[in-house]
């Protein structure tokens, strides 16, 4: 089962409380979870500190940094408690699940009581003091135990609410009453769902939680090390995850028998695969083209390009965290590769390896490119403003073949070092986006900007080849951890 | 007591061809801790080895090192003289290699799965898998990953079986399996080495599973080779002796052969004692007072790695 994929804790300085917070997540992922909350905290202290005080838009800010932190800690560690939860109730184990239930307990208290009572002595006004953090802990809970489609509606919804507000009635207290109760038994009926399935990670993929839907849960994601489950428990059902099939792949077509296998974003699709994901796009697409987002609606274009960016930099990072987590499924797909006869002597199977590497990288960073002209021309951007989006597109590409390159040398992707390694891309990138969100104008930066980003892609394709080396010189591509 | 017991069938005349597995001074480390230690093994065309030895012996790092999945920190492992690091396609297509847990492909239906495979080996036996998957009432239709462990094994075998290879390796093949789908699974290991003379790797923790088709065994301790040696020959030449109190405290040095010494429960001492191929046994089990029993494979075994 993918719900608690992590060893035995320790009783703690909080006893069973504190055992049953350990074991629902891994400490990597507590650390991550635990600084974001700290951040954004920290933020909020600081708008506290230095905001104007007294004022309306002081108040409301820090209460939405109060709900933002809640929202991150309740949907990235504590709602995972209801796995353990649910675990603890299918092994028959009381005195788990009562530790669970002490738990959720203490950390709602900490997260509702701690916060209020400090935005309560800065003068917050009590609705918001007690409002924010309430909401954040409800709209975390429900974001991470709903479908991926709901979640998502879930989190575009004030983005819409704002851009329909000229054609909706003004806000009642009795709408959020309403709002509030319909979000309470939504949250009801889906805790009832997960804690009542024998094996959350079989609940069909439809209304599977959002936090069960990355392969052995979002936990991986941060580390590679926990064992990597295989895809298909939890995505043979999802009607819009084309898989690959062999029909074509075999001692013929070694490269394609190799994409095959690896599957995921490597994945050799077959036609009818590849014409559904297309369709899919197209799709999406024409919707965004023929809704009427381009003149007035400010939030959904930067929400766009948002996503775009995030996308373009998180496709290079998981084409190669799911490189290396293979590495780590000793009975996987890899081992399959390793002692497969046909697909040529070790030094040609490495080539064809690492050609399906770079043609997917390949393939990313043009739809990556894609979208960004698409976006560019919605929102009319200026020619100076295109070409630095397009600079952060060749940064962006050269450091997915340094992370990709990483992974197939025998190297580790999701580690402190390459952290650093990408802080200057991420301090770049936001720096081109906001340039791109708030159109401003390039006059005398953009030669800076040119600079930047040459510089960025010529170190970091530089960077790449000492990893793409040293994957060469293994004994063979497929080699275990 | 760990050092490797010197009790390896006699040494071949002339020089043999290529062992179908070989290793040599493996070493294996994950994380500054010793999987394994120093690990050399051989296994000879036509025998059934049991690798055997408790959970994290590290019998299945061993199957993978001597395979080529993993690079050894040191030492060498080759598959028909072959490194096995750099294996190549004639060697591969002789070797069927069943994993402790699989789950390669698991998006694939059973019958997808073993057609596709099917087209790497040349000698592929279609029929041998229609039949098994009809006798093991496998539909050909269901996805891997819907199968229950015990399933996947099972297609895990057909996989290597049906490719009718000279080398078979199975890391604890019988883990996830009934007691009769066990049966079976050691009826067809036997069977294909006592028809075909396929060599058969196979490691387990299960020492009556061992005693049933394996002619040699090997026992895998914490990363070190303890033991390895023909089946009907170790049973012969192993003995626990019991020693009262009074010969005890007159014993100053190892006895030879001893694999093992505990205090008895009823005083006095517990040795083990395994002679080489054609050494005596000691002289204390002449001496008066101290009696003799032949251990069953499963005490050995316990005796060995305690």
């Amino acid at each position: 089962m993918n719900a608690v994929a992590v060893s035995a804790p320790a009783r703690g300085l909080f006893g069973d409380t504190g055992a049953a917070l350990a074991a629902c997540t891994l400490r990597r992922h507590r650390w991550l979870v635990g600084i974001v909350y700290c951040v954004l905290l920290g933020l909020g202290a600081l708008l506290g500190a230095f905001g104007p005080t007294g004022s309306e838009s002081r108040a409301d800010g820090l209460g939405f940094f109060v709900l933002v932190a809640n929202f991150s800690i309740w949907a990235g560690w504590f709602a995972r408690l209801l796995l353990l939860q649910s675990a603890a109730s299918g092994l028959r184990a009381p005195g788990a699940a009562t530790a669970v239930r002490w738990a959720l307990l203490w950390a709602a208290l900490v997260t509702l009581v701690v916060p209020a009572t400090v935005l309560l002595s800065v003068g917050v006004p009590p609705s918001v003091a007690w409002g924010a953090p309430v909401l954040g802990v409800l709209g975390g809970l429900l974001f991470s135990v709903m479908p991926p489609p709901a979640a998502i509606a879930l989190l575009v919804l004030p983005g819409l609410a704002q851009m329909f507000s000229s054609h909706l009635p003004p806000m009642q207290p009795w709408h959020l009453v309403a709002a509030a109760a319909v979000g309470v038994m939504v949250l009801a009926a889906c805790i009832r769902t997960l804690l009542r399935a024998q094996d959350p990670g079989a609940i069909p993929a439809w209304r599977r939680p959002l936090m069960l839907q990355a392969p052995a849960g979002m936990v991986v994601w941060t580390d590679p090390k926990s064992a990597a489950v295989p895809d298909a428990p939890a995505i043979h059902d999802g009607w819009m995850v084309a898989m690959p099939r062999p029909d074509h792949a075999g001692p013929h077509a070694p490269r394609a028998a190799i994409d095959m296998l690896l599957a995921g974003p490597m994945g050799y699709l077959g036609r009818r695969a590849t014409w559904k994901q297309w369709g899919f796009l197209i799709l999406a697409v024409a919707v965004l083209m023929v809704i009427p987002f381009r003149g007035d609606t400010p939030l959904i274009r930067n929400a766009l390009l948002i996503g775009v960016v995030v996308g373009l930099l998180a496709s290079g990072w998981t084409l190669a965290l799911r490189l290396e987590r293979q590495r780590r499924r000793l009975s996987g797909e890899l081992s399959e590769l390793a002692l497969l006869p046909g697909l040529g002597t070790p030094a040609q199977a490495g080539v064809r390896m690492r050609h399906s590497v770079m043609r997917r990288l390949g393939q990313l960073m043009l739809f990556a490119l894609a979208g960004l002209l698409l976006l560019a021309w919605m929102r009319g951007l200026e020619w100076s403003q295109v070409a630095l989006l397009l600079g952060m597109l060749a940064g962006t590409g050269a450091a997915s073949l340094l992370m990709c390159a990483t992974a197939v040398s025998g190297g580790t992707v999701a580690s402190l070092r390459m952290f650093l390694l990408m802080l200057p891309l991420l301090i770049a990138a936001t720096g081109t986006l906001i340039i791109a969100m708030i159109r401003i104008p390039l006059d005398g930066q953009g030669l800076a900007w040119t600079v930047v980003w040459t510089i960025l892609t010529a170190a970091y394709g530089a960077a790449a080849l000492v990893p793409w080396r040293r994957s060469r010189d293994r004994a063979h591509a497929f080699l275990l951890d | 007591m760990n050092a490797m017991l010197d009790v390896s069938d006699s040494a071949p005349l002339l020089s043999p061809p290529a062992a179908p597995l070989a290793a040599d001074g493996l070493i294996k480390q994950y994380d500054h801790d010793s999987v394994l230690k120093g690990v050399s093994l051989t296994v000879e065309p036509g025998t059934v080895l049991g690798l055997i030895g408790r959970n994290g012996a590290g019998k299945s790092t061993l199957i993978r090192a001597m395979l080529g999945l993993i690079e050894p920190d040191a030492g060498t492992a080759t598959v028909w003289g072959e490194p096995a690091l750099r294996m190549g396609d004639a060697a591969k297509q002789r070797l069927g290699y069943v994993p402790q847990q699989p789950e390669a492909m698991a998006w694939l239906q059973v019958g997808e799965m073993l057609d596709f495979i099917g087209r790497f080996y040349p000698r592929w036996n279609a029929a041998y898998v229609d039949a098994t998957l009809e006798r093991w009432q496998l539909p050909r239709n269901r996805l891997l990953a819907k199968l229950s462990p015990g399933e996947r094994q099972r297609v895990a075998i057909i996989r290597a079986l049906a490719s009718q290879p000279e080398l078979l390796v199975l890391d604890e093949p019988a883990s996830a399996l009934d007691p009769v789908g066990r049966r079976e699974l050691l009826r067809e290991i036997a069977s294909r080495a006592g028809d075909s003379g396929t060599t058969v790797l196979f490691s387990t923790h299960i020492v009556s599973d061992l005693e049933r088709v394996a002619s040699h065994v090997a026992f895998l301790h914490a990363g070190r080779l303890l033991l390895h040696s023909e089946l009907d020959s170790l049973k012969e030449r192993n003995l626990r002796l019991h020693v009262p109190e009074a010969v005890a405290a007159q014993l100053r040095d190892d006895v030879p052969g001893e694999v093992s010494r505990r205090p008895h429960p009823y005083g006095g001492l517990s040795i083990t004692v395994l002679r080489g191929e054609d050494a005596p046994w000691p002289d204390l089990v002449q001496v008066p007072g101290v009696r003799a029993e032949a251990l069953p494979l499963e005490d050995l075994f316990i005796e060995v790695s305690a």
